[in-house]
Protein backbone atom coordinates (compact mmCIF):
# COMPACT_ATOMS: atom_id res chain seq x y z
CA UNK A 1 0.00 0.00 0.00
CA UNK A 2 1.20 3.67 -1.24
CA UNK A 3 2.23 6.05 1.83
CA UNK A 4 -0.09 8.46 2.96
CA UNK A 5 -0.35 11.75 0.98
CA UNK A 6 1.60 14.21 2.86
CA UNK A 7 -0.06 18.16 2.88
CA UNK A 8 3.20 19.47 1.51
CA UNK A 9 2.52 17.61 -1.57
CA UNK A 10 -0.47 18.79 -1.56
CA UNK A 11 -0.05 22.19 -1.33
CA UNK A 12 2.85 21.61 -4.09
CA UNK A 13 0.07 20.65 -6.33
CA UNK A 14 -2.05 23.62 -5.48
CA UNK A 15 0.15 25.70 -7.00
CA UNK A 16 0.38 23.60 -10.45
CA UNK A 17 3.63 21.69 -9.97
CA UNK A 18 3.17 18.98 -12.38
CA UNK A 19 5.37 16.31 -10.11
CA UNK A 20 3.63 17.48 -7.43
CA UNK A 21 0.33 16.48 -8.75
CA UNK A 22 1.52 13.39 -10.57
CA UNK A 23 2.73 11.98 -7.19
CA UNK A 24 -0.84 12.90 -5.71
CA UNK A 25 -2.50 10.18 -8.13
CA UNK A 26 0.55 7.73 -8.46
CA UNK A 27 0.37 7.08 -4.00
CA UNK A 28 -3.62 7.65 -3.83
CA UNK A 29 -4.88 5.71 -6.98
CA UNK A 30 -4.77 2.25 -6.08
CA UNK A 31 -7.21 2.78 -3.28
CA UNK A 32 -9.14 4.90 -5.41
CA UNK A 33 -9.92 2.53 -8.12
CA UNK A 34 -10.44 0.15 -4.88
CA UNK A 35 -12.86 2.07 -3.88
CA UNK A 36 -14.74 2.81 -6.83
CA UNK A 37 -14.51 -0.39 -7.84
CA UNK A 38 -16.39 -2.03 -4.88
CA UNK A 39 -18.81 0.50 -5.09
CA UNK A 40 -19.73 -0.12 -8.81
CA UNK A 41 -18.59 -3.50 -9.50
CA UNK A 42 -17.92 -2.29 -12.92
CA UNK A 43 -13.81 -1.56 -14.21
CA UNK A 44 -15.23 1.11 -16.66
CA UNK A 45 -17.70 2.44 -13.87
CA UNK A 46 -14.71 2.12 -11.48
CA UNK A 47 -12.32 4.38 -14.03
CA UNK A 48 -15.09 7.03 -14.85
CA UNK A 49 -15.67 8.04 -11.31
CA UNK A 50 -11.98 8.06 -10.79
CA UNK A 51 -10.99 10.24 -13.17
CA UNK A 52 -13.79 11.99 -12.56
CA UNK A 53 -12.66 12.33 -8.89
CA UNK A 54 -9.24 14.01 -9.69
CA UNK A 55 -11.01 16.18 -11.61
CA UNK A 56 -12.88 17.76 -9.26
CA UNK A 57 -9.92 17.01 -6.89
CA UNK A 58 -7.49 18.47 -8.03
CA UNK A 59 -9.15 21.74 -9.44
CA UNK A 60 -10.46 22.94 -5.82
CA UNK A 61 -6.77 21.91 -4.10
CA UNK A 62 -6.22 25.78 -3.25
CA UNK A 63 -9.73 25.93 -0.76
CA UNK A 64 -8.65 22.92 1.06
CA UNK A 65 -8.08 22.59 4.38
CA UNK A 66 -4.75 20.75 5.51
CA UNK A 67 -6.55 18.60 8.07
CA UNK A 68 -7.59 15.13 8.12
CA UNK A 69 -6.41 12.49 5.28
CA UNK A 70 -6.23 13.23 2.22
CA UNK A 71 -7.40 9.79 0.71
CA UNK A 72 -10.12 10.68 3.06
CA UNK A 73 -10.92 13.18 1.23
CA UNK A 74 -11.09 11.31 -2.46
CA UNK A 75 -12.91 8.74 -0.85
CA UNK A 76 -16.12 11.29 0.20
CA UNK A 77 -15.85 12.56 -3.57
CA UNK A 78 -16.25 9.15 -4.91
CA UNK A 79 -18.39 8.17 -2.44
CA UNK A 80 -20.87 11.06 -3.55
CA UNK A 81 -20.61 10.84 -6.95
CA UNK A 82 -21.74 6.76 -6.65
CA UNK A 83 -24.15 8.27 -4.74
CA UNK A 84 -25.56 10.35 -7.12
CA UNK A 85 -25.12 7.73 -10.30
CA UNK A 86 -27.18 5.29 -7.36
CA UNK A 87 -30.25 7.43 -6.92
CA UNK A 88 -30.72 7.83 -10.77
CA UNK A 89 -30.48 4.65 -11.15
CA UNK A 90 -32.35 2.67 -8.77
CA UNK A 91 -33.28 -0.39 -8.40
CA UNK A 92 -30.08 -2.04 -9.03
CA UNK A 93 -30.59 -4.67 -11.40
CA UNK A 94 -30.70 -8.08 -10.12
CA UNK A 95 -27.51 -10.29 -9.93
CA UNK A 96 -28.04 -13.57 -11.70
CA UNK A 97 -27.59 -16.17 -9.03
CA UNK A 98 -25.75 -18.71 -11.31
CA UNK A 99 -23.87 -15.92 -12.66
CA UNK A 100 -24.17 -17.26 -16.03
CA UNK A 101 -24.01 -13.40 -17.66
CA UNK A 102 -21.80 -12.20 -14.97
CA UNK A 103 -18.29 -12.50 -16.32
CA UNK A 104 -17.47 -8.55 -15.31
CA UNK A 105 -18.28 -8.98 -11.36
CA UNK A 106 -15.62 -9.11 -9.54
CA UNK A 107 -16.10 -12.30 -7.34
CA UNK A 108 -16.00 -14.19 -10.68
CA UNK A 109 -11.84 -13.84 -10.43
CA UNK A 110 -12.04 -15.12 -6.25
CA UNK A 111 -14.69 -17.45 -6.03
CA UNK A 112 -12.96 -20.87 -5.02
CA UNK A 113 -15.84 -23.03 -6.56
CA UNK A 114 -19.25 -22.84 -7.51
CA UNK A 115 -20.89 -22.98 -4.16
CA UNK A 116 -18.95 -20.27 -3.54
CA UNK A 117 -19.33 -18.33 -6.49
CA UNK A 118 -23.10 -18.79 -5.83
CA UNK A 119 -23.32 -17.57 -2.38
CA UNK A 120 -20.74 -14.30 -3.00
CA UNK A 121 -23.21 -13.93 -5.59
CA UNK A 122 -26.29 -14.08 -3.07
CA UNK A 123 -24.86 -11.71 -1.22
CA UNK A 124 -23.52 -8.87 -3.15
CA UNK A 125 -27.49 -9.11 -4.22
CA UNK A 126 -28.55 -8.38 -1.07
CA UNK A 127 -26.30 -5.74 -0.91
CA UNK A 128 -27.41 -4.16 -4.02
CA UNK A 129 -30.67 -4.00 -3.10
CA UNK A 130 -29.73 -1.49 0.31
CA UNK A 131 -30.80 2.12 0.20
CA UNK A 132 -27.76 4.11 -1.30
CA UNK A 133 -26.37 5.45 2.23
CA UNK A 134 -26.31 2.11 4.01
CA UNK A 135 -24.93 0.13 1.03
CA UNK A 136 -22.32 2.07 0.62
CA UNK A 137 -21.69 2.39 4.72
CA UNK A 138 -21.61 -1.70 4.14
CA UNK A 139 -18.84 -1.47 1.68
CA UNK A 140 -16.70 1.27 3.05
CA UNK A 141 -17.10 -1.13 6.06
CA UNK A 142 -16.68 -4.13 5.36
CA UNK A 143 -14.58 -4.18 1.85
CA UNK A 144 -12.65 -1.09 2.23
CA UNK A 145 -12.26 -1.44 5.87
CA UNK A 146 -12.69 2.08 6.76
CA UNK A 147 -13.89 3.13 10.67
CA UNK A 148 -17.18 4.06 11.20
CA UNK A 149 -16.09 7.67 12.39
CA UNK A 150 -14.42 7.65 8.42
CA UNK A 151 -17.53 6.35 7.07
CA UNK A 152 -19.45 9.22 9.09
CA UNK A 153 -17.41 11.58 7.38
CA UNK A 154 -17.60 10.13 4.05
CA UNK A 155 -21.44 9.96 4.16
CA UNK A 156 -21.40 13.31 6.13
CA UNK A 157 -23.44 10.92 8.53
CA UNK A 158 -23.05 11.04 12.26
CA UNK A 159 -20.82 7.54 13.90
CA UNK A 160 -23.96 6.06 15.65
CA UNK A 161 -26.01 6.72 12.08
CA UNK A 162 -23.16 4.82 10.52
CA UNK A 163 -23.40 1.82 13.38
CA UNK A 164 -27.46 2.05 13.25
CA UNK A 165 -26.98 1.27 9.18
CA UNK A 166 -24.68 -1.81 9.68
CA UNK A 167 -26.25 -3.49 12.23
CA UNK A 168 -29.75 -3.04 10.10
CA UNK A 169 -27.92 -3.90 6.53
CA UNK A 170 -26.52 -6.76 7.73
CA UNK A 171 -29.44 -8.43 9.21
CA UNK A 172 -31.06 -7.60 6.11
CA UNK A 173 -28.61 -8.77 3.87
CA UNK A 174 -28.04 -12.38 5.62
CA UNK A 175 -32.00 -12.66 5.40
CA UNK A 176 -32.23 -11.83 1.65
CA UNK A 177 -29.44 -13.62 0.67
CA UNK A 178 -30.72 -16.72 2.99
CA UNK A 179 -33.62 -16.25 0.83
CA UNK A 180 -32.22 -16.32 -2.67
CA UNK A 181 -30.04 -19.64 -1.51
CA UNK A 182 -32.95 -21.16 0.60
CA UNK A 183 -31.65 -24.95 -0.39
CA UNK A 184 -28.21 -23.72 0.25
CA UNK A 185 -28.08 -21.47 3.54
CA UNK A 186 -24.91 -19.46 4.35
CA UNK A 187 -23.30 -20.92 7.46
CA UNK A 188 -21.36 -18.06 7.32
CA UNK A 189 -22.50 -14.81 8.15
CA UNK A 190 -22.93 -14.16 11.19
CA UNK A 191 -26.11 -13.57 13.66
CA UNK A 192 -25.00 -11.77 16.40
CA UNK A 193 -26.37 -7.96 16.83
CA UNK A 194 -23.91 -6.40 18.82
CA UNK A 195 -22.91 -3.95 16.50
CA UNK A 196 -24.77 -1.24 18.20
CA UNK B 1 -16.07 -2.64 29.49
CA UNK B 2 -17.91 -3.81 26.89
CA UNK B 3 -16.35 -6.71 24.96
CA UNK B 4 -14.53 -6.34 21.43
CA UNK B 5 -16.66 -6.65 18.27
CA UNK B 6 -15.70 -6.36 14.90
CA UNK B 7 -16.36 -2.12 15.25
CA UNK B 8 -14.02 -1.92 17.14
CA UNK B 9 -11.67 -5.12 15.96
CA UNK B 10 -11.05 -4.99 12.35
CA UNK B 11 -10.50 -8.85 12.39
CA UNK B 12 -13.70 -9.60 13.77
CA UNK B 13 -15.46 -8.13 11.36
CA UNK B 14 -17.74 -11.11 9.40
CA UNK B 15 -15.78 -13.03 7.10
CA UNK B 16 -18.16 -13.42 4.54
CA UNK B 17 -19.10 -9.71 3.66
CA UNK B 18 -15.33 -9.13 4.62
CA UNK B 19 -15.32 -11.35 0.82
CA UNK B 20 -17.01 -8.19 -0.62
CA UNK B 21 -13.69 -6.60 -1.12
CA UNK B 22 -11.99 -9.18 -2.90
CA UNK B 23 -11.46 -8.99 -6.77
CA UNK B 24 -10.89 -5.14 -6.94
CA UNK B 25 -7.31 -4.61 -7.97
CA UNK B 26 -6.81 -2.69 -11.47
CA UNK B 27 -4.70 -4.56 -13.66
CA UNK B 28 -1.18 -2.79 -14.38
CA UNK B 29 -2.13 -1.76 -17.82
CA UNK B 30 -5.43 -0.46 -16.62
CA UNK B 31 -3.72 1.16 -13.74
CA UNK B 32 -1.19 3.32 -15.68
CA UNK B 33 -3.63 4.51 -18.44
CA UNK B 34 -5.72 5.95 -16.36
CA UNK B 35 -2.66 7.62 -14.77
CA UNK B 36 -1.40 9.03 -17.50
CA UNK B 37 -5.15 10.36 -18.37
CA UNK B 38 -5.28 12.23 -15.64
CA UNK B 39 -1.77 13.08 -15.67
CA UNK B 40 -2.42 14.68 -19.57
CA UNK B 41 -4.24 17.30 -17.73
CA UNK B 42 -7.99 16.44 -17.22
CA UNK B 43 -8.59 18.33 -14.80
CA UNK B 44 -6.92 21.36 -16.13
CA UNK B 45 -8.65 20.67 -19.62
CA UNK B 46 -12.14 21.22 -17.83
CA UNK B 47 -11.94 24.25 -15.98
CA UNK B 48 -12.40 26.46 -18.98
CA UNK B 49 -15.70 24.06 -19.91
CA UNK B 50 -17.01 24.82 -16.18
CA UNK B 51 -16.83 27.99 -16.64
CA UNK B 52 -18.66 27.84 -20.66
CA UNK B 53 -20.77 25.77 -19.37
CA UNK B 54 -21.89 28.53 -16.52
CA UNK B 55 -22.00 31.24 -19.26
CA UNK B 56 -24.21 28.81 -21.50
CA UNK B 57 -26.61 28.74 -18.35
CA UNK B 58 -26.68 32.09 -17.88
CA UNK B 59 -27.40 33.27 -21.87
CA UNK B 60 -30.18 30.75 -21.68
CA UNK B 61 -32.05 32.03 -18.69
CA UNK B 62 -31.75 35.25 -20.15
CA UNK B 63 -33.01 34.22 -23.55
CA UNK B 64 -36.11 32.64 -21.92
CA UNK B 65 -37.07 36.09 -19.55
CA UNK B 66 -37.02 37.75 -22.84
CA UNK B 67 -39.31 35.43 -24.93
CA UNK B 68 -41.72 35.22 -22.00
CA UNK B 69 -41.77 39.28 -21.99
CA UNK B 70 -42.22 39.55 -25.49
CA UNK B 71 -45.36 36.62 -25.70
CA UNK B 72 -46.71 39.13 -22.72
CA UNK B 73 -46.22 42.51 -24.56
CA UNK B 74 -46.69 41.38 -28.54
CA UNK B 75 -50.01 39.14 -27.67
CA UNK B 76 -53.02 40.77 -29.64
CA UNK B 77 -55.36 42.15 -27.45
CA UNK B 78 -58.43 40.08 -26.97
CA UNK B 79 -62.08 42.04 -29.10
CA UNK B 80 -64.55 43.81 -27.01
CA UNK B 81 -67.48 41.86 -25.99
CA UNK B 82 -70.55 41.88 -28.69
CA UNK B 83 -73.19 44.69 -27.67
CA UNK B 84 -76.97 43.68 -27.31
CA UNK B 85 -77.96 45.38 -30.51
CA UNK B 86 -75.26 43.52 -32.52
CA UNK B 87 -76.11 40.48 -31.00
CA UNK B 88 -79.85 41.05 -31.68
CA UNK B 89 -79.42 42.04 -36.08
CA UNK B 90 -76.59 39.36 -35.49
CA UNK B 91 -79.49 36.61 -34.82
CA UNK B 92 -82.23 38.48 -36.50
CA UNK B 93 -80.74 40.73 -39.51
CA UNK B 94 -80.90 44.17 -39.57
CA UNK B 95 -83.83 46.00 -37.54
CA UNK B 96 -85.42 49.06 -38.66
CA UNK B 97 -84.59 52.11 -36.26
CA UNK B 98 -86.79 54.89 -35.91
CA UNK B 99 -85.90 58.43 -37.14
CA UNK B 100 -87.14 61.98 -35.94
CA UNK B 101 -89.81 62.28 -38.85
CA UNK B 102 -91.81 59.45 -37.96
CA UNK B 103 -94.67 59.89 -35.69
CA UNK B 104 -94.69 58.36 -32.22
CA UNK B 105 -97.99 56.99 -30.75
CA UNK B 106 -99.16 59.40 -28.03
CA UNK B 107 -99.82 56.33 -25.76
CA UNK B 108 -96.75 54.46 -26.54
CA UNK B 109 -94.66 53.31 -23.94
CA UNK B 110 -91.12 55.09 -23.98
CA UNK B 111 -88.44 52.31 -25.09
CA UNK B 112 -86.26 51.27 -22.99
CA UNK B 113 -83.53 49.80 -25.05
CA UNK B 114 -82.79 49.05 -29.34
CA UNK B 115 -84.32 46.34 -28.85
CA UNK B 116 -87.37 47.02 -27.47
CA UNK B 117 -87.48 50.17 -29.92
CA UNK B 118 -87.31 47.56 -32.65
CA UNK B 119 -89.81 45.31 -31.09
CA UNK B 120 -92.26 47.93 -30.63
CA UNK B 121 -92.36 48.98 -34.07
CA UNK B 122 -92.71 45.61 -35.42
CA UNK B 123 -95.89 45.47 -33.30
CA UNK B 124 -96.87 48.57 -34.19
CA UNK B 125 -96.42 47.33 -38.10
CA UNK B 126 -98.16 44.60 -37.22
CA UNK B 127 -101.18 45.61 -35.02
CA UNK B 128 -103.23 47.35 -38.22
CA UNK B 129 -103.12 43.78 -40.45
CA UNK B 130 -104.08 42.02 -37.17
CA UNK B 131 -107.24 44.61 -36.48
CA UNK B 132 -108.21 44.18 -40.27
CA UNK B 133 -108.18 40.00 -39.91
CA UNK B 134 -110.55 40.27 -36.65
CA UNK B 135 -112.73 43.03 -38.57
CA UNK B 136 -113.27 40.08 -41.23
CA UNK B 137 -113.39 37.04 -38.32
CA UNK B 138 -116.24 38.79 -37.23
CA UNK B 139 -118.52 38.94 -40.17
CA UNK B 140 -118.94 35.18 -40.24
CA UNK B 141 -119.49 35.08 -36.24
CA UNK B 142 -122.49 37.71 -36.46
CA UNK B 143 -124.18 35.67 -39.90
CA UNK B 144 -123.40 32.74 -37.49
CA UNK B 145 -125.09 34.37 -34.41
CA UNK B 146 -127.95 35.10 -36.66
CA UNK B 147 -129.00 31.69 -38.07
CA UNK B 148 -128.75 30.52 -34.58
CA UNK B 149 -131.16 32.80 -34.04
CA UNK B 150 -133.48 31.72 -36.78
CA UNK B 151 -132.85 28.31 -35.87
CA UNK B 152 -134.75 28.60 -32.61
CA UNK B 153 -137.67 26.36 -31.79
CA UNK B 154 -141.07 27.83 -32.71
CA UNK B 155 -143.03 29.01 -29.41
CA UNK B 156 -146.28 27.66 -29.23
CA UNK B 157 -149.20 29.41 -29.79
CA UNK B 158 -151.55 31.38 -27.17
CA UNK B 159 -154.28 29.67 -25.62
CA UNK B 160 -157.62 29.44 -28.16
CA UNK B 161 -155.47 29.90 -31.47
CA UNK B 162 -154.96 27.16 -33.70
CA UNK B 163 -154.21 26.77 -37.24
CA UNK B 164 -157.55 24.90 -37.68
CA UNK B 165 -158.99 28.26 -37.17
CA UNK B 166 -156.51 30.46 -38.63
CA UNK B 167 -157.55 28.34 -42.22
Amino acid sequence: MADAVDWETVRLAARGDPAARRDLVERTIDNLWRLAMRLTRRADDADAIVQETYTRALANLEGLQANGRFEGYLARIATNLVLQRWRKKRPTGPVPVHLADAREEPWQQVARDEDDRRRLSAVWQAVGELDPKPRAAVLLFYAQGESCDAIGRILDAPAGTVKTWLHRSRNQIRRRAESLLAEHPIPGIASHGDLT
Amino acid sequence: MSRPDELTDPNLRDPVLARLGEGADPSPARRQALVDRIAAGGAEARRPARRRRGVWWIGAAAAAAAAVVAAVLLRPAEPDPMPPTALFEALLGPLPTLTASEPVPPDADPPDSPATDALFVFWQDLKEPLSIVAQAASGPRAFLEDDRLENEPVRPAPAGESETKEN
